[in-house]
């Protein structure tokens, strides 16, 4: 972000106790490199509002916001260094490759250009310069610049970067909303329902963009994905609200609300039965079982015995009962009865009628039988079921003093609010209570009409997506502590805060020193942390690729699913090992350690016995294996099916390592046809390659890299020979420094890169928080939190730490001020970029 | 149909009352040819008045063809069938092959590396993406969708694309281009792609209604009780982007416009229910099978299924992601088929390449086999299905996008003379055929991606 106060990750550095730092917070540029002093120096927001920073004592920065005057005095001065010197060496050593329409990394450096120009197109030129820095611009054969030309020129660049372009081009708008990965989906709805639905088989993948699948821009919603989202929701919500209704049968009717024959008539509510016959009725019940029925029923009693009345289930009379009970006090018949799921028919059978019109007694000519009310209900003994957090989602039920709307608006209240991650508004819980009414005017029952809300619930844009508080045009804001809780523990957990980080952020200590740290310290002990490794890690290291792969049983021991699955877990575990103890980033590359179970053990020719399936560390110092670079599963994924790829293990030390992609290979890849076949090991068909200078400007670099790696075949275990030749493990990287093979390499990434592999890894760690590319704006908190971290060593706890309290994490950009603003100092806008 | 080893669900109670169940997930109907209204709209060809609609299939092969043997050395009626198109020599009186037609939005047009990614992305759009790796993505509407769009109303699904592999799940996917780019063929606007089915038996839920183990959901009336779900989450979404800034308006626009396709469909399953669905008579597959030509096998029955049921007209298949590296151990081919598709004239590697594309073709054989086996209205499926199949790169090593292996078939009822070679003039844009296309299964379009005009006068003769 452009302003460059950094007080979280200030505090921060207080609170990890780093005394160099605090003696070093003064800006002292004969300390620190150059290049670290220009972003750090400049980067104020002219002019923008910085909504709640909090004063800092230890920040000292220089607080002076360059007026428009000094920006324009300052383009001059560049301007003029442009005409004086640089404009001169780039047409001299670098328009042979970055001219014309088809120029390299379209990079047109003929066309006329001034400082405006650069702004215009600052994240191109800010790739150039990343380039120019690391020394691989011009490329090395081609060097043609000296030390000190290259040094000026990136000088430059950087100046002109981080003091006009950073100043006049205000940051993105940091996205309001971003809807949930389906892994996000998926853990939102365990938390909040206790239910588990697997989406990877459901829904489609999530499109994946610089790397992560997590980016705000490439989540969309299709109506493909609606549907699905509507059928989880349904079943998500039976599953977590079981409706006893759907289990129970409870069911009862009147006398006259059963079916008769001939010669019934209804006496108030009872119907009597005058000469024989049945009163029946149709009953659907969901689930088989033993059933309760039950009859009330009088008789007119005459003659000698008493009325007698059968009990008939689908025909079948079951049960003949004597009923001497007279109106005034009719008697209950229960029986037990076995029914399936499904329609029955229920009767009850007049069976001894009696008529004697010649009876003296008046009372005693006619026997008819009356039937007051027939009850159904069950199956008995049958445990009903309840969703996993049932009881705690439906805290309240109606009673005698609550009607079902008072009890559901209590529910819904609080479900809502757990559900959408924030407060909601009375007008939202009135909706979500009219829905409720609805439903249960259409005869649902209170279970099955809070069903119908959590559907709804988990189909609504405030559940599907993350909603983040943007600030207005032209500012730049902390997010609101909510907001940053709810940051943090997607970043770490892929889930919404817990109960604990959301009453730490309501009691405003998430701004308070050493409590953000304290909280993401418990965030990374939980288990579910693991979700970091899952999501974050899988996916910088390029692991899910190990998805695709063939198994390859013809290998010895076999390659099968269950092994890829091993070498997924070891480097997951190396990685979750390194935060757990705090390790310096260099033991990415260079740790003598691993973790295996007994096949990979014997993968890597390991002695000893370990564990069909866990995984334990293991020492690997009588070995050449160190680090990431001799874990199988990476150099699985970065070899062919069948052969290895040092081109693709060099790319992936540059791409996921350093977070340098190389760059694209020339336009004009010569066709292929027309040159002679390539020949020799593979070692020497590639030297054929690089013979050509179009394509040795990368593969220099990225060979060297991956033929260190040569021992490890293509399935990561090591090997003297390729198909009977020797194998040469020897290249140079740029800058002349030999490396022979695989230990050495990792001493060389460890002892000269270290600051770019920890520069890679923070880079990727914000990508994957943030949602979004990285911008010329985030360098100014990428180059604080390395220098915060370096005397240590770069330890990766430390990183996530200080990334967690950067303000590249902290604040969101409102977007540019829509245009007619007075205070602009840009330049002219005819200008465009090169 | 064949049951699957790895457990299909045939002990299922096929209640077809339980099927229902699903989300508007009546089967749709076989063709009645009175009660659908939909009539050809081209001039020329189309048997006119109330007749079976059209149907059009969209197949997209990776890493180009071995063209010496895909392409016939003569044209006209008389060409011999190189070894590729010998697979289909069946269908040969269903088939057209056109020749050189070009997609110029694949060229790198300045751009640089990212073949693949370009090929697949501008396959259907015959845009020009923009190269991103993730900021500000930019395609175009494919024709597909195009079709969709105008027609898709006339059944449940407006289309259906399915796939055998997911959007790709990790790394750099060509050279500076997201994922995105080389995992989707179908576009519904310039920035949203239409996601692909890859899980056969989530495309047959989605075709098919659910199996009746799942737990109903409790009280009446499910029909109505999604409408007001639906009704609610509207608002709830109209809510939100009342407080949203322009850029995430965008967003919430998305979503409502894909619930309000989710009410279309209701409705229109209202509309075509009360007649009596036809039971699909197919096992529900419990999940993909391992096996790639099992796996596909069943994608196509599923997909067969679809067009007689009439549940769709318009689908696309991936037969992988762009620059697809996988080895086809089945054929004893150990290397990745991106890697052989650089062949460097390496005799070796083109006659491997040869062999997978022999065996795409094969199974694609299989597919048109359904097709001409299922009859409707008195004809052949095939006859009102337009099925184009190809890539959008033409040499995998050269990777040239001129000249582009494409095979059209069927649609013969639509008035198009099959059997031919046909042989464009240089630098014909694939949009035309594309224009040819939509304008027989009805669509009006003025112009397409780079058209130039349509194709009916070498199609229909």
């Amino acid at each position: 972000m452009g302003c460059h106060s950094e007080i979280g990750l200030s505090q921060f550095a207080l609170s990890m106790c780093l005394p160099e730092w605090v003696s070093a917070g003064r800006v002292d540029l004969s300390r620190w490199p150059v290049l670290a002093g220009r972003v750090l120096g400049c980067c104020l927001v002219a002019g923008w509002a910085i909504v709640g920073v909090l004063a800092s004592s230890v920040a000292a920065q220089e607080s002076v916001s360059p007026s428009p005057a000094d920006l324009k005095a300052k383009v001059t001065a560049l301007d003029s260094s442009l005409d004086q010197s640089i404009r001169g060496w780039l047409e001299e050593h670098c328009t042979a490759c970055h001219s014309g329409s088809e120029a390299d990394g379209q990079l047109d450096l003929t066309k006329p250009f001034r400082v405006s120009n650069v702004v215009k197109s600052a994240e191109k030129w800010r790739r150039l310069w990343q380039r120019v820095e690391a020394g691989e611009m011009p490329p090395p054969d081609h060097a043609v610049l000296t030390q000190q030309e290259q040094k000026v020129l990136g000088d430059w660049l950087g100046e002109v970067l981080y003091e006009v372009a950073c100043e006049v081009t205000p940051p993105r708008r940091s996205p309001a909303v971003r809807r949930l990965t389906r892994d996000e989906y998926r853990r939102s709805v365990e938390d909040l329902t206790g239910v588990t639905y697997a989406t990877a088989e459901q829904f489609p993948a999530d499109e994946v963009g610089h790397g992560f699948d997590n980016l705000a821009e490439l989540l969309s919603v299709s109506p493909l994905l609606m549907e699905k989202y509507l059928a989880a929701a349904e079943e998500i919500a039976a599953r977590a609200i079981v409706d006893p209704a759907t289990y129970r049968t409870e069911a009862s009717w009147n006398g006259i609300d059963l079916t008769g024959g001939e010669n019934v008539f209804p006496a108030e509510q009872d119907q009597v039965l005058a000469a024989g016959g049945e009163l029946t009725t149709k009953v659907t019940v969901p689930r088989p079982g033993k059933y309760e029925l039950e009859v009330i029923a009088w008789g007119q009693q005459a003659g000698d015995e008493a009325c007698r009345m059968g009990l008939i289930v689908n025909g079948k009379q079951l049960e003949e009962f004597e009923v001497t009970a007279v109106r005034r006090r009719p008697s209950k018949h229960p029986l037990t009865v076995e029914l399936s799921a499904g329609e029955h028919q229920l009767g009850v059978s007049f069976n001894n009628d009696f008529y004697d019109p010649d009876n003296p007694d008046k009372n005693q000519r006619d026997r008819n039988l009356a039937i007051r009310r027939l009850r159904l209900s069950g199956p008995t003994g049958v445990e009903i079921p309840v969703g996993p957090r049932q009881a705690e989602l439906i805290f309240a039920r109606p009673d005698e003093r609550t009607r079902p709307a008072a009890a559901a608006r209590q529910v819904l209240e609080r479900l809502a609010a757990e559900a959408f991650r924030r407060e909601v508004e009375q007008a939202e819980v009135l909706q979500l209570v009219k829905l409720f009414d609805d439903q249960q005017r259409w005869g649902a029952s209170y279970e099955a009409a809070l069903q119908t809300c959590l559907v709804a619930i988990l189909t609504s844009p405030s559940f599907l997506f993350k909603q983040e508080t943007s600030p207005p045009p032209g500012e730049i804001a902390q997010l609101p502590p909510a907001e940053l809780a709810q940051a943090v523990s997607f970043f770490l957990w892929s889930r919404p805060a817990d109960n604990e980080l959301l009453a730490a952020a309501a009691e405003g200590n998430l701004s308070k020193p050493g409590q953000l740290a304290h909280q993401v310290e418990r965030l990374l002990n939980d288990q579910r942390s693991s979700a970091w490794l899952d999501n974050f890690v899988e996916q910088w290291l390029y692991l899910r690729m190990l998805d695709r792969l063939e198994p390859r049983l013809e290998l010895s021991p076999p390659l099968t699913p269950e092994v890829m699955q091993a070498m997924r877990s070891e480097t997951k575990q190396f990685v979750a090992h390194l935060v757990k103890e705090n390790r310096p980033i260099r033991e990415l590359v260079l740790a003598e350690y691993t973790f295996v179970n007994q096949t990979l053990a014997e993968w890597y020719g390991l002695k000893g016995v370990f564990d069909a399936k866990e995984l334990t560390q293991v020492s690997l110092s009588d070995t050449p294996r160190r680090g990431l670079l001799g874990q199988a599963g990476i150099l699985l994924l970065t070899s062919n099916p069948d052969r290895t790829s040092p081109v693709k293990r060099g790319k992936w030390i540059l791409e996921t390592l350093l977070n340098q992609p190389p760059p694209p290979p020339a336009p004009e890849v010569p066709q292929l046809d027309s040159q002679p076949q390539l020949s020799g090991t593979l070692r020497q068909k590639m030297e054929q390659h690089r013979s050509d200078p179009n394509c040795a400007s990368c593969h220099l670099k990225m060979d060297a890299l991956g033929f260190a790696l040569e021992r490890y075949d293509s399935a990561g275990r090591w090997r003297e020979q390729d198909e009977g030749q020797a194998i040469d493990d020897r290249g140079e990287l740029p800058g002349g420094i030999g490396v022979a093979g695989a230990t050495e390499l990792a001493q060389i990434l460890s002892d000269q890169y270290e600051r770019q592999i920890a520069r890679g890894f923070v880079e990727k760690l914000l990508t994957f928080a943030l949602g979004r590319g990285l911008t010329l704006h985030d360098d100014q908190s990428v180059v604080k939190i390395l220098e915060v971290c370096r005397p240590d060593g770069y330890r990766l706890r430390d990183l996530i730490q200080a990334v967690i309290a950067s303000d590249a994490f902290q604040l969101r950009s409102g977007g540019p001020r829509p245009p007619g603003s007075s205070e602009s100092p840009s330049p002219s806008s005819q200008e465009n970029g090169i | 149909m064949s049951p699957f080893a790895n457990g299909s669900d045939s002990n299922f109670p096929h209640s077809r009352r339980r099927w229902l169940q699903g989300v508007g997930a009546a089967l749709a109907l076989p063709l009645f040819e009175s009660s659908l209204a939909a009539a050809v709209s081209s001039s020329r060809g189309g048997a006119g008045i109330a007749s079976t609609p059209a149907r059009v299939v969209y197949l997209y092969v990776p890493n180009g063809m071995h063209m010496p043997d895909y392409r016939p050395r003569t044209i006209g009626n008389d060409f011999e069938l190189p070894p590729i198109l010998q697979q289909l020599a069946a269908h040969r009186g269903d088939m057209n092959v056109l020749s050189g037609l070009t997609l110029n939005g694949a060229r790198a047009l300045g751009d640089g590396p990212g073949d693949h990614a370009r090929s697949v992305a501008a396959f259907l759009t015959s845009a020009h993406p923009k190269k991103s790796d993730g900021t500000d993505i930019r395609n175009g509407v494919s024709i597909d969708q195009v079709m969709a769009q105008q027609l898709g109303d006339r059944t449940r699904l407006p289309s259906l694309e399915v796939g055998m592999e997911q959007s790709a799940a990790a790394g750099n996917c060509d050279s500076g281009y997201s994922c995105i780019y080389s995992s989707n063929l179908s576009w519904r606007d310039e920035t949203t792609p239409a996601p692909k089915e890859a899980n056969p038996a989530a495309l047959f839920d989605r075709l098919f209604g659910r199996p009746a183990s799942l737990e109903p959901l409790a009280g009446p009336d499910p029909e109505r009780r999604r409408r007001s779900v639906l009704d609610f989450v509207q608002e709830d979404a109209r809510r939100l982007r009342r407080e949203l800034g322009r850029g995430d308006q965008q967003r919430l626009e998305q979503y409502l416009t894909s619930v309000r396709e989710l009410e279309k469909q209701m409705i229109r399953v209202d509309r075509l229910e009360g007649l009596d669905p036809e039971d699909p008579e197919y096992p529900r597959p419990a999940g993909a099978p391992r096996e790639y030509a099992e796996h596909m096998e069943l994608m196509f029955d599923l997909m067969a299924l679809a067009l007689q049921t009439d549940a769709t007209r318009v689908m696309t298949f991936m037969y992988a992601n762009a620059g697809s590296n996988r080895s086809y151990r089945n054929l004893e081919i150990n290397q990745g088929h991106h890697e052989l598709s650089h062949h460097g004239n390496d005799r070796d590697k083109q006659a491997k390449i040869s062999q997978i594309n022999q065996f795409h073709a094969g199974l694609f054989a299989r597919f048109l086999d359904r097709l001409a086996g299922h009859e409707v209205g008195g004809e052949r499926l095939l006859d009102r299905t337009l099925v184009v199949y190809g890539s959008g790169i033409s040499d995998g090593n050269a990777h040239n996008h001129d000249d582009l292996p494409i095979l059209l078939l069927g649609g013969k009822g639509l008035g198009i003379k099959s059997g031919q070679h046909l042989k464009f003039r240089k630098e014909t844009p694939l949009a035309n055929l594309h224009l040819s296309v939509a304008r027989l299964a009805g669509a009006t379009l003025d112009q397409f991606g780079d058209s130039t005009g349509d194709l009916h006068d070498e199609l229909l003769g």
